[in-house]
């Protein structure tokens, strides 16, 4: 029971980082388009 | 020391001017943007008086417009509809299939390299093991002495971090001792840190709400928020602001963890309060019996104290234009001369004072300027019509049992209270929380005299004490040895003239103890007992008990949540040490400095999860309740023994064991000097050595023969 309840921890935490990691992830692709789109319309 | 305190005096003087600078080099912004708050705040003011007073403005403050000083957010567009068109693009990219395989790859790539710098560090960390196994390999018996690697620690690192410890301690408690120069550095970093400003702002969009509710500009102020927010975050580095949320982290679930066990302590309360004013707690040797008695012994105690106040506050409500506070004084002087020291004798001066009052009439002398005229005599309930006197009465014998300060517990082995009465010349209050992390001043159980329980022949002749106990909580362990069954009494006669069981009257003053210790309708005595088989204890007393039998003594579980990792790396930690460490003992008798490491990082990771162990940690107790006359009819029940109420030295469990020790202490015998068979198979002179009533018994019969 102690075994199980702790590797039940160790993968909340592993998937709580993961999901944390693609959210910030996504950010930063979101904001590279931003920029990307921005030094398009300027170029054009 | 009067040089350290210059010392410390001039590092506080410097550090002060270095603030100071750092406001005017650093964030000159920050005081730019309080001024532009103030004119927000009076903006606000006058929006505010004209709403009330007058007419809504037109022309909106400028609380609602964005700062010019603050630097806008990429991440935070200015406006709902661009924040709206954002958050959908998020969206849009989250649940998009090339964003999560470019995740994807992203881990890989990050996987790669951390598993190309595990194969660099791998073999380095094997081969340094190998190293130390090689080294630490040949044995020594150089007692306590130190490897030369570890001298050289000792005398740099550790006493360099001593120092630097020592100095931090020194000059926390200097500023502590001259607490104005915090409270100024605090409001200092406040006006640095931009929190000012928005503790201003604040007030200002208050007071513009209050009137307008204008809710399309929450937007604006969430941003401004934002904006403001970021000095705190630009200055600080990552690692010192990661503090922040595991601090709040700690207090969220240590919140946790004091809810859980105050709610399990209002459980046991509950189940104390089901039980009869005798009860009896029965199980075999370590199944708690005595810690189960003394934890609701200590309940019990908060609970009377609890219940005292509750009947204060109900009569003060009665008569509620009556000067309590100058009858409280008085009743604390004839405590202090000795003329009240019990129940009995407050009762005696009640009825002193309503005969005084009852001759001269004097409100002055006996009412303390009570306005009976005005106010009354008399208090009808809807039951009966209740006289003043009748509430002083009630008033003076709560408050004296709320207010002795002396512990209302006498048993047969001692309890430590560590409840702490709080004063400042008035109503005192009592601190009566078991969980609290103030340390707080011992009190110990009063020493049981069962001649005090005893309405008929006494152990001592004239014995002064007895007669005196009116209420409290008593706590007897191992009743039945006291007082025996109807088996083991059979022989002791009613008539004998010594002090009996029979005699003794014991138990007529277990059915009538409630008796004396009644104050507004409620009795203020509970007796708890423990015995390992109920039937030890006399039917005649145990039928008036509820029987309390332990079933089962839970594993330890702990209230504080979220641990379950850090208990792992504790145990995980502490395992491997011990087995190395052991093995180290077996092999050396010096000190090295990669044992001396390990033993510290182990010992503080150790001594964390113990602390955390015994402040959050508590076992559930499976128990069956019943009646004394034992039907057969059980009860399951609960109750709950928390570490930190029950295990700070409340009591020993060994509360006997001085009698052994004395008996130990003559014989001159260990058990080294007890004779060792000399085969697998006993000798007959063995077996005679056993003084055995069996073995006797055969040899007896044998020779006889």
């Amino acid at each position: 029971m102690k075994t199980l309840k702790r590797i039940l921890a160790v993968t909340v935490i592993l998937v709580i980082a993961m999901v944390i990691w693609y959210l910030v992830f996504t950010g930063q692709v979101m904001n590279a388009e931003e920029a990307y789109e921005e030094a398009n319309s300027l170029l054009r | 020391m009067k040089k350290r305190t210059v010392f410390y005096g001039s590092l506080t003087a410097a550090l002060t001017v270095c603030f100071l600078l750092l406001g005017f080099f650093v964030f000159p912004r920050s005081y730019v943007r309080l001024k532009e708050a103030g004119a927000d705040l009076v903006g606000c003011v006058k929006y505010y008086l004209h709403s009330v007073f007058g007419e809504t403005p037109e022309e909106m403050p400028s609380v609602v417009e964005y700062s010019d000083v603050t630097e806008p957010i990429v991440l935070i567009p200015p406006d709902y509809t661009g924040f709206k068109t954002q958050a959908l693009r998020y969206y849009r990219i989250l649940f998009s299939k090339d964003n999560l395989f470019a995740w994807l790859s992203s881990v890989g790539g990050k996987s790669a390299k951390a598993s190309k710098g595990i194969a660099i560090v791998l073999p380095c960390i094997l081969c340094l093991w190998l190293l130390i196994k090689r080294l630490y390999a040949k044995s020594n018996n150089r007692y306590n002495r130190d490897t030369l690697p570890l001298w050289i620690y000792r005398r740099t690192v550790e006493r360099g971090f001593l120092a630097a410890k020592r100095f931090v301690v020194g000059f926390v408690s200097f500023l502590r001792e001259h607490g104005r120069v915090w409270i100024f550095w605090l409001v200092l970093w406040g006006f640095h840190l931009n929190l000012a400003s928005i503790v201003v702002e604040f007030f200002a969009y208050y007071l513009f709400f209050a009137v307008s509710f204008e809710f399309k500009t929450l937007y604006v102020q969430a941003v401004k928020l934002a904006r403001d927010l970021q000095p705190f975050f630009r200055f600080f580095p990552w690692w010192i602001l990661i503090l922040v949320p595991l601090f709040l982290f700690k207090r969220f679930r240590e919140r946790i963890a004091f809810a859980r066990l105050h709610h399990y302590e209002a459980r046991n309360c509950g189940f104390i309060k089901e039980l009869p004013i005798v009860s009896i707690t029965c199980g075999s040797m370590g199944k708690k019996k005595t810690t189960m008695i003394t934890d609701m012994t200590l309940s019990q105690e908060v609970m009377f104290r609890q219940k005292a106040l509750e009947i204060l506050q109900k009569t003060d409500l009665a008569f509620p234009n009556f000067p309590w506070i100058c009858f409280e004084n008085e009743l604390l002087k004839c405590l202090e001369y000795g003329t009240v020291y019990n129940l009995a004798t407050v009762r005696v001066w009640i009825e002193k004072k309503r005969t005084r009052y009852e001759k001269h009439r004097s409100n002055r002398l006996q009412l303390y300027d009570y306005n009976s005229g005005r106010y009354g005599l008399e208090y009808d309930d809807a039951l009966s019509v209740k006289s003043l006197f009748d509430a002083l009465e009630t008033y003076a014998q709560a408050y004296f049992i709320y207010v002795l300060q002396s512990s209302l517990i006498v048993s047969n082995y001692s309890v430590r209270t560590d409840n702490d009465v709080v004063t400042r010349g008035n109503f005192p209050i009592w601190s009566l929380d078991f969980f609290t992390d103030r340390r707080q001043s011992s009190r110990h159980a009063h020493v049981l005299d069962f001649d005090v329980l005893r309405l008929g022949k006494k152990i001592r002749e004239n014995n002064p004490n007895a007669g005196s106990f009116e209420f409290g909580v008593v706590a007897i362990t191992e009743i039945g040895k006291e007082r025996g069954n109807n088996l083991e009494l059979k022989e002791v006669k009613k008539k004998n003239d010594e002090t009996n069981q029979k005699n003794d009257l014991f138990n007529s003053w277990l059915k009538m103890c409630r008796h004396s210790a009644t104050v507004d309708h409620f009795p203020f005595i509970k007796v708890f007992t423990d015995e390992q088989r109920p039937e030890s204890w006399g039917a005649d007393a145990r039928d008036l008990c509820d029987i309390v039998n332990i079933v089962s003594a839970g594993d330890a579980k702990l209230a504080l949540p979220f641990y379950t990792i850090e208990e792992m790396i504790s145990e995980w930690a502490f395992h491997r040490f011990i087995s190395l460490y052991h093995n180290f003992r077996f092999r050396r008798g010096d000190n090295t400095l990669f044992v001396h490491i390990l033993k510290q990082a182990t010992a503080w990771l150790w001594k964390r999860n113990v602390r955390i162990c015994n402040k959050y940690g508590y076992t559930v107790l499976k128990i069956e309740k019943e009646r004394g006359t034992m039907d057969g009819k059980t009860v399951p029940k609960r109750y709950y023994l928390v570490n930190r109420k029950i295990y700070s030295n409340r009591f020993t469990t060994d509360c006997f064991a001085d009698y052994f020790q004395d008996m130990a202490k003559k014989t001159n015998v260990g058990l080294m000097d007890y004779i060792e068979y000399a085969t697998e198979k006993a000798s007959v002179e063995e077996l005679k050595m056993q003084n055995s009533y069996f073995i006797n018994g055969l040899y007896g019969r044998y020779e006889s023969e």
